[in-house]
């Protein structure tokens, strides 16, 4: 899948353009980029025949420099004035972006000629808080528009080498940003468009001596304290618990026996991470690369979502040797900055989370138990004890964002990637001549809440546009319990046929196979019977 | 040939996307040249060998030999 990327500036950024390649090439995103004719943003977005509707991107970046806020010539005496300009030019602005499919503003930085420009401190104070009143309305548009997004650029820059503007390139060709600006913001444009394509790491498989703790546990015990070095393993921890809070699952794989390791877990003052934490430990003296793999199985997700971080550069290469696809933190170096190094890469940026994403742990957890548990049956039996509930109803404004993530974070379960963006789905929502399904399912080991969704075209024939399911939960039946109640839904409407989108990803060979099992165009008289015994499905028609 | 231009010649061929660069090429007649090409070189030739190029000498300079000899005399001006 190729991600369209759009750049529309108040300023020329052709030089944002090389280093935002290369570095969507590093995040491993396929892109087809687009330069809008600079100082034009408004005109680009909102002309239904610009160069940039032309080129329907999936993303649009909009890059804001200061000038493109304040008037030439503005007086330092009459900030009134000043601040009147920035609001209409926010305004002009919210109204270009609102409904534009995903657009991507970002906190401006002022240069320091500008502010320096107002001699007395008061004066400063004042242009301070009305600059920081403009980057406060950016940060909230995303509050009213839920398909922008605004970076924080401003507070980036902080650790950036350098004035964010060179004036020489300014002056000579518009340009507003110096290279190394350019180069920070395509860092984090890519980040972006990672998660927008559903390329976030899912996964931190972290190693134990020497990284969550400081020495080695087996030896002579560990050092987690208040104080240098030990402060920093524990600051570790505490950036892996608030991963893990956001619906990053962590492994443990430490080469140590099982029960040093459990007992630390279970009694040391100063762990921050305990078992639960965890939704699996690899304490074992295999090969690390080995465990990896079986993880990935267990937790039915793929390793190219897996960040691995070790402190020891042989695990790291046999993991980067043995295993590719899965992306590799070198903790080197001084601790101190083992935190920094996790989170450098932005591996784990997503959109949005959700409620879902604070349980994802024991969500996953569950699912491993009831893979083992499933092998002391036989299969049949086991899914006849399983107590089964598919309720399948209508996605409500609460259930979209979850819906849009599904689809964003799906590659097994989904019939066509990527195929429709927030603004998209949310039509399908809203449309009387289409339909968004949003699929629950909990069975005895517990709720898992929502786990898959269903857009759907309505007519003589009903259509599927794209059925998603998350990898926790399908080859247990969920799928043909879920068409079941399309399947019932188009009959109820007089449909005649039900049909279904399918186009093949190198990942998506479960839903080809759910595809098959169907035979799509599936006449619906005499009405089919797709839901196995095992399953109960219940129906929500929300308003009929 | 000298240090600066051995390294610079490459580096004008990337940015103006022709193999066929000497240090008797002139800036005008590469294939691929225009004023975002000179910045986009400019902006590569800084931080390389560590200098800061007044923006009017540099457009001025015609060939690829005449800007390795300015990066050259601003480096040793800088020691």
């Amino acid at each position: 899948m190729t991600l369209k990327v759009a750049v529309a500036a108040t300023f020329t950024a052709d030089g944002v353009l090389p280093p935002l390649r290369s570095a969507l090439e590093q995040a491993g995103i396929e892109a087809e980029l687009h330069l809008c004719p600079f100082g034009q943003v408004e005109t680009e977005l909102t002309a239904p025949d610009s160069g940039l509707a032309r080129f329907a991107p999936d993303v649009t970046l909009v890059l804001l420099h200061d000038g493109a806020f304040l008037p030439q010539g503005w007086d330092p005496t009459r900030l009134d004035d000043v601040e009147q300009a920035v609001t209409a030019r926010i305004a002009s602005l919210e109204a270009a972006v609102a409904g534009r499919g995903t657009v991507v503003l970002h906190t401006v930085p002022l240069s320091r000629v500008e502010q320096r420009t107002v001699v007395s401190y008061r004066g400063r104070a004042l242009l301070g808080r009305l600059w920081r009143t403009l980057n406060q309305a950016l940060l909230e548009l995303p509050e009213r528009h839920p398909s922008v997004y605004v970076l924080d650029f401003e507070a980036l820059l902080v650790d950036e080498e350098g004035p964010v503007r060179d004036d020489r390139l300014y002056r000579y060709a518009a340009m507003a940003w110096s290279a190394a600006t350019e180069r920070a913001y395509a860092r984090e444009a890519a980040a972006f468009c990672r998660a927008v394509a559903g390329r976030s790491a899912k996964v931190l498989v972290v190693d134990g001596d020497n990284t969550l703790w400081d020495g080695v546990v087996g030896d002579e015990g560990v050092g987690l304290g208040s104080l240098y070095p030990g402060n920093a393993h524990v600051d570790l921890q505490r950036r892996a618990l608030a991963l893990r809070r956001q619906g990053v699952l962590l492994a443990l794989a430490s080469k140590n026996s099982a029960e040093v390791v459990d007992a630390l877990l279970a009694e040391h003052p100063g762990m921050v991470l305990r078992a639960p934490d965890f939704v699996a430990r690899a304490v074992n003296w295999r090969p690390k690369d080995e465990n990896l793999r079986e993880l990935a199985q267990e937790l039915n997700v793929g390793l190219d979502s897996f960040v691995f971080a070790d402190d020891s550069r042989f695990e790291r290469e046999l993991v980067r040797q043995a295993l590719p696809q899965v992306r590799v933190v070198p903790l080197d170096g001084d601790p101190a900055g083992f935190s920094d190094l996790v989170l450098a890469d932005d591996h784990f940026a997503v959109l949005d989370t959700t409620e879902t994403d604070r349980s994802r742990t024991d969500l996953y957890r569950a699912r491993r138990e009831r893979h083992r548990s499933a092998a002391f049956s036989s299969p049949e039996e086991y899914l006849h004890g399983l107590g089964l509930v598919v309720r399948v109803s209508e996605a409500t404004t609460y259930d979209l964002p979850r819906l849009v993530q599904l689809s964003l974070r799906t590659n097994q379960f989904v019939l066509v990637r990527g195929a429709h963006s927030e603004a998209e789905t949310r039509e399908y929502a809203e449309s009387p001549e289409r339909l968004l399904l949003a699929i629950e399912v909990s069975d005895r080991f517990g709720d898992e809440g929502v786990v898959g969704g269903i857009w759907v075209s309505c007519g003589q024939t009903w259509t599927i546009d794209n059925f998603v399911l998350s990898c926790r939960v399908f080859s247990r039946g969920v799928e043909h319990t879920a068409l079941q109640a399309v399947v019932n839904r188009a009959i109820t409407a007089g449909a005649t046929r039900l049909d279904a989108a399918f186009v093949a990803t190198e990942r998506n060979q479960p839903a080809a196979a759910f595809h098959e099992s169907v035979g799509f165009g599936l006449p619906l008289s005499p009405p089919p019977e797709l839901k196995p015994a095992w399953a109960t499905l219940i129906e929500e028609t929300a308003d009929v | 040939m000298s240090d600066v231009l051995t390294d610079l010649v490459p580096l004008v061929a990337e940015v103006s996307r022709t193999s066929e660069v000497t240090g008797e090429s002139r800036f005008e007649q590469l294939a691929e040249w225009s004023s975002m090409a000179a910045l986009r070189l400019l902006a590569q030739v800084e931080p390389r060998w560590n200098v800061r190029l007044d923006l009017r000498r540099y457009l001025a300079t015609e060939t690829v030999a005449e800007l390795a000899g300015v990066i050259a005399e601003l480096r040793s001006s800088s020691r």
